[in-house]
């Protein structure tokens, strides 16, 4: 009967999800980024050691990006603020998204601990959006009454979830109201 | 071995039903409405963007179209809809025109329709106010105050 209940035992402890596939391995990868206060930050190798739950915005887009941004700030208060993982939102939009707009930003969803917006070089931003297959393209251009010129972006809609050794292993619509729960439900499960 | 294939069959069951479980889970989550569908604009900095969140009821006999939007708080005001591009990526765009049959209300709300306060030519901050006004080519002008609010 030990032998038994010995046989069974993984077929439980690996169905469903418990012990999730590596969508991508950042553990070599290696990104210079600026966070919102203006300071070097590397990613993924400062936050290793944590969960990550990241996801992907920029600030000119009040709708879709809000509900990401949302959806990120939910999920660290229902898990009231947990120590073990760290929130980052990364922009689309490196060029108009400075670390103080990025500050701004966050400042008006309540952002606070444990939660970094990044930016930087427009081609090291990319580069690592590029290494999570994120996609981002300017859709549109307009001109207000005095002459600027407006832009925006299509984007994709994602948030991951990479584990200690920064490994992606969940991603999500970002911007669905659902995603708060399940992302809770899955870190709740490998953490 | 009559027990054993028994317990094998019982531990398949089990593990189809739990999956099955999440799953349903999941499904039912996602019927959930979008929240904050009252009136609000979200805060933002000058020069940058947000986004105005009400609803409209067309009360007269006939359909109605929206024609054109403006704040004075903004550079550039526009009715935009949140799609999800054929490569799979979320955008916004502008609908130039919005027709709303008579007695239908209308939601201008996160991940849908909204109105795009753009070129913000001062900051919004939570309890400030945001006139937009609404042309209709029936009901002419209507305004609508709303609070800034996260």
């Amino acid at each position: 009967m030990k032998k038994l209940i010995l046989l069974l035992l993984p077929f439980f402890v690996f169905s469903c999800g418990n012990n999730p596939d590596v969508i991508d391995d950042l553990g070599d990868a290696s990104f210079e980024l600026l966070d919102q206060d203006s300071v070097a930050v590397t990613f993924p190798d400062d936050f290793q050691g944590e969960f990550v739950v990241i996801g992907f915005i920029y600030t000119n887009c009040p709708d879709i990006c809000s509900l990401i941004t949302q959806n990120l700030v939910r999920i660290q208060k229902e898990m009231d603020h947990p120590d073990d993982v760290h929130f980052i939102a990364v922009t689309f939009d490196p060029e108009r998204d400075t670390p103080s707009t990025l500050k701004k930003y966050g400042n008006s969803f309540g952002v606070d601990e444990n939660f970094t917006f990044l930016t930087g070089v427009p081609t090291e931003v990319f580069e690592m959006m590029d290494s999570v297959r994120v996609r981002s393209q300017i859709s549109f251009t307009d001109t207000t009454d005095d002459g600027r010129e407006l832009y925006f972006i299509n984007h994709s809609d994602k948030i991951m979830v990479l584990d200690k050794q920064s490994r992606v292993i969940f991603e999500y619509g970002g911007s669905q109201p659902m995603i708060p729960n399940i992302v809770i439900e899955d870190l709740n499960k490998v953490r | 071995m009559k027990l054993f294939r028994k317990l094998i069959f019982l531990a398949v069951i089990t593990v189809v039903i739990s999956c099955e479980a999440e799953q349903k889970s999941a499904e039912s989550e996602s019927d959930v409405t979008i929240e904050d569908m009252g009136n609000w604009v979200r805060p933002a900095s000058s020069g940058g963007t947000s986004a105005a969140y009400f609803r409209y009821t067309n009360s007269l006999d006939n359909a109605d179209t929206l024609k054109a939007v403006n704040s004075e708080v903004a550079g550039l005001t526009q009715v935009h809809e949140a799609y999800e591009t054929e490569e799979g990526m979320m955008g916004m765009r502008e609908q130039k025109e919005v027709i709303v049959a008579s007695g239908e209300e209308i939601f201008f709300k996160q991940g849908g329709l909204h109105i795009m306060l753009m070129s913000l030519g001062r900051d919004l901050k939570e309890g400030d106010s945001v006139r937009v006004d609404l042309e209709f080519a029936r009901a002419g002008k209507v305004s609508k105050v709303l609070a800034v609010k996260p």
